[in-house]
């Protein structure tokens, strides 16, 4: 996992060709795609599912599942959405202690997820498929009779309105904390421990449940900072955000190339899964193929990119 | 029926030359066995000398190398565990293996239920219900087939299982330790209804038992198994229990073992009063620095579970654990290792190792802590470390970088003890060591165990191989059902004293053992 520089480095460049052939195969394809301004729509695209998956890796590689976390982006967004909305000083309270609340909803399902999961035995699959709807009804709730957006201009500089080097920038920042602390630490090492087999961590002394709470609680704060930068980038809030898009951070994450059954991966593999995953969709627009046909295909990646994973697994080991 | 008529009957079951290897050993080699009508034939032998590898070729669990099989006269190929069942063979294991929620007239007739209108698949419930009565009364159970399983006592259960195997009229039961889950008392039930069954219904049974006062009650013919060789077939009133052991035991090349040295004086660990369920009953032992105490006994004497109570693996209910003279408590693992209790267990494969994990990995587990001063990993520290004891102990691999799982056993196991060397623990306990380890391998971790010695440490070595406690221990402690039986200084004792206190019976325990209840 860590040490081992030279066998991440290759398994990091077969993702990054496949993400290389996709942009290729764009731009011989279609001439509207051979533009530096649809390179920084892609980007500005994923800022959201990057954090949002950034958390979901290292969940993952903890050996857990979190199915809520779309929902809990729903909930957030409403959350920001409430407390914010009404510019002229009538929002509820200013934007500083506004993103630090959003954050804090965020964190504290999360860790609700990983206390359930870890001390009543029932599995995360359950625990998490049960936060999804608790959080979507609690979203739905809040938002019912409200308009949310009219947002001050402290808060709309987070998704982008001075330019996207905020938010962008932010981005950046939960993806280098969270490989610094797969990589560099303590904590790192230990959340790789317990996904590669829990009961050998907790024989060699490692507190496997105090790391896979915090795990998913960490994916929790994950994200509500997406839903407060997507929230920002849209400027309004809206109960419906974040369908489904647990599965399409799974996806990325496993595009990736992060064992969906814990013990390996790392979050910059999952960075390309989610740059893959947005230039196809970018890609198939501008190609004129509907958002139908770009699922499908999306589908069809997931499935193809962890079958070459398989693949090349096999012929590494023998 | 008289005994000496087993003799003339043809064999239900009879196994010639029967040879399985697996990877490094040679667990049957070459074992003859013959089981005729009407008769009980007890399978003897310590822990891995071959009984259950022989069942499971019989069973069709594993496929044998080389030998044959006949089954009522006929030569059988076994390639599946259906077809012993086909022929008639039962199998009832340690545990109970009946559907709880159900009753006894369903469990018994279960995938062959009496139909009516077949086509439809519709139960017929009456013939169902009169049927399992009647078959429970042949057999003498005093049950209603109508009760639900899950409700019966743990006899009754059993009872209900020997029911149904032979509810389709089997001429042969296969016994692996039945009465280890049953109380005493009502061991005499499941033995008046074996007795009833030999003698009516000319049923045969083969019999796995530690115990060797049931051996003398139950047993027409006794095979000893050692070391997967045959070590004979006797008619049981022609041994005694003496010579049973003996023939267990006795005539065993010896191996290599280093020179131990005299331990110090100061205790590194004292265990007062350890209490856990059932399984452990109050065990008092203490190790001093520099000492190998080897912990000995049969299968389910509570080695393992003292160990695991000593390091904070597993809860235990009440007792007190003193390292260098200073009391302590593990609740858990990572407090044990704060203790300086290292466990390492006995099952490597799924306990020891993150296998996908490389060696590098899987050394810096116990001792992360030192290892990150602060939370941030020490890369080069860790990478120095490993290399270092990669060479020490002599790990075979292509690097640091390889994982766990590529390795053979014996370099996992070194593996092992690298990862726990750099924790650096005051009380090692070894659980099995050497279990599934070739010859050199072995020699190898018995030095290592030597050199932690030297660098002030203290063994608690669990183990089931007599010979390697003799050999390995400043001092052998036997365990009998949770309790100490006995201990013996180096020395002083061999492997047939060993055995006698681990099965609970002392030289003359032979007519005690039948009549004591």
């Amino acid at each position: 996992m860590i040490g081992d520089i030279r066998k991440q480095v290759i398994r990091s460049a077969e993702s990054l060709a496949g993400l290389v052939a996709i942009v290729l195969f764009f731009v011989i394809l279609s001439p509207s795609f051979r533009q530096w301004a649809t390179l920084t729509d892609i980007l500005e695209q994923s800022m959201e599912l990057a954090i949002l998956a950034a958390g979901t890796t290292l969940v993952l590689i903890s050996g857990g599942l979190d199915l809520s976390v779309g929902s809990v982006m729903a909930l957030c967004t409403c959350i920001a959405g409430s407390l914010l909305s009404g510019c002229q000083g009538q929002a509820v309270m200013s934007v500083a202690p506004a993103v630090a609340l959003t954050l804090a909803a965020g964190l504290g399902i999360g860790l609700v997820n990983g206390i359930t999961i870890k001390y009543t035995g029932v599995p995360a699959f359950i625990v998490t498929l049960g936060m999804m709807m608790i959080a979507r009804g609690a979203a739905l709730m809040l938002a019912a009779g409200r308009n949310m957006s009219d947002f001050s201009d402290a808060f709309l500089v987070l998704g982008g309105s001075h330019g996207y080097t905020v938010p962008l920038s932010i981005t950046a920042a939960v993806i280098v904390v969270i490989a610094l602390l797969l990589a560099m630490t303590r904590f790192g090492f230990n959340v790789y421990a317990i996904g590669g087999n829990e009961e050998v961590a907790r024989l060699s002394g490692v507190p496997v449940k105090r790391y896979a709470i915090a795990c998913y609680a960490l994916g929790g704060l994950c994200a509500a900072l997406a839903a407060i930068v997507q929230t920002s980038r849209f400027e309004f809030a809206k109960p419906n955000r974040g369908e489904s898009w647990e599965l399409m951070a799974i996806g990325a994450v496993v595009i990736g190339g992060t064992s969906l059954f814990g013990g390996s991966g790392g979050v910059g593999r999952t960075v390309i899964g989610v740059l893959i995953i947005k230039s196809l969709q970018t890609g198939l627009s501008h190609m004129g193929v509907g958002s139908y046909w770009q699922r499908i295909l999306i589908g069809v990646v997931i499935i193809l990119a962890v079958w070459i994973d398989r693949i090349q697994n096999r012929r590494r080991k023998t | 029926m008289h005994p000496h008529d087993h003799t003339t009957k043809a064999p239900l079951v009879e196994m010639k030359g029967i040879v399985k290897r697996f990877p490094g050993v040679m667990a049957l080699d070459g074992v003859n066995f013959e089981l005729r009508p009407g008769e009980v034939h007890v399978l003897l032998g310590e822990n891995g000398a071959g009984k259950s590898t022989l069942i499971k070729v019989l069973s069709g669990a594993h496929t044998p190398d080389a030998g044959e099989i006949f089954v009522g006269g006929r030569k059988v190929n076994i390639t599946s565990p259906q077809v012993p069942l086909d022929m008639g063979l039962r199998f009832i294991y340690q545990e109970i293996n009946l559907v709880g929620e159900i009753d006894i007239a369903r469990n018994i007739f279960l995938g062959c239920e009496p139909m009516r209108l077949r086509t439809l698949g519709l139960v017929d419930k009456s013939a169902l219900y009169s049927r399992a009565g009647e078959h429970l009364r042949r057999f003498h159970i005093d049950l209603d087939p109508r009760d639900i399983v899950g409700r019966l006592s743990v006899t009754q259960q059993k009872m209900v299982e020997i029911a149904r195997a032979l509810a389709t009229d089997s001429k042969v039961l296969v016994l692996d330790e039945p009465t280890d889950v049953l109380e005493d008392r009502s061991r005499n039930d499941l033995f008046e209804m074996i007795g009833r069954l030999k003698h009516d219904h000319q049923v045969g049974f083969i019999y796995i038992s530690h115990r060797y006062a049931e051996v003398y009650e139950l047993g027409d013919r006794v095979t000893i198994l050692r070391d997967g060789r045959n070590a004979g077939t006797w008619r049981i009133d022609d041994l005694t229990l003496d010579e049973m052991i003996e023939r267990m035991v006795g005539g065993r090349v010896s191996r290599q073992y280093p020179d131990m040295q005299e331990p110090a004086e100061n205790e590194a660990l004292r265990v007062e009063n350890i209490v856990s369920g059932k399984v452990l009953d109050g065990v008092n032992l203490s190790l001093r620095q520099g000492e190998i105490v080897a912990v000995t006994g049969l299968m389910g004497a509570g080695k393992t579970e003292l160990g695991r109570a000593i390091a904070g693996v597993d809860r235990f209910d009440s007792g007190t654990v003193f390292v260098h003279g200073r009391k302590v408590v593990s609740k858990s693992p990572a407090a044990g290792i704060k203790n300086s209790i290292a466990y390492l267990t006995e099952d490597r494969k799924s306990e020891g190792l993150i296998l996908e994990h490389s060696i590098r990995d899987n050394y810096a587990l116990p001792s992360i802590g030192r290892l990150s001063p602060a939370g941030l990993l020490k890369h080069a520290r860790i990478n120095r470390e490993v290399q270092e004891y990669m060479t020490g102990l002599n790990i075979k691999a292509p690097d640091m970088f390889t994982p766990a799982g590529q390795l053979s056993g014996g370099n996992q196991q070194k593996a092992v003890l690298a990862k726990w060397l750099g924790a650096d623990c005051k009380v090692l306990i070894f659980d099995e060591p050497t279990r599934g380890i070739d010859i050199n391998g072995r020699a190898e971790v018995y030095r290592i165990m030597e050199e932690l010695l030297e660098r002030g440490a203290a063994i608690l070595m669990l183990t089931s191989d007599y010979t390697e406690a003799l050999a390995m221990g400043h001092r052998v402690v036997v365990l009998c059902r949770g309790q100490v039986a006995g201990t013996f200084d180096r020395g002083s004792a061999d492997e047939e004293d060993i055995l006698r206190l681990a099965i609970g019976a002392r030289a003359d325990r032979r007519r005690e053992g039948s009549t004591a209840k």
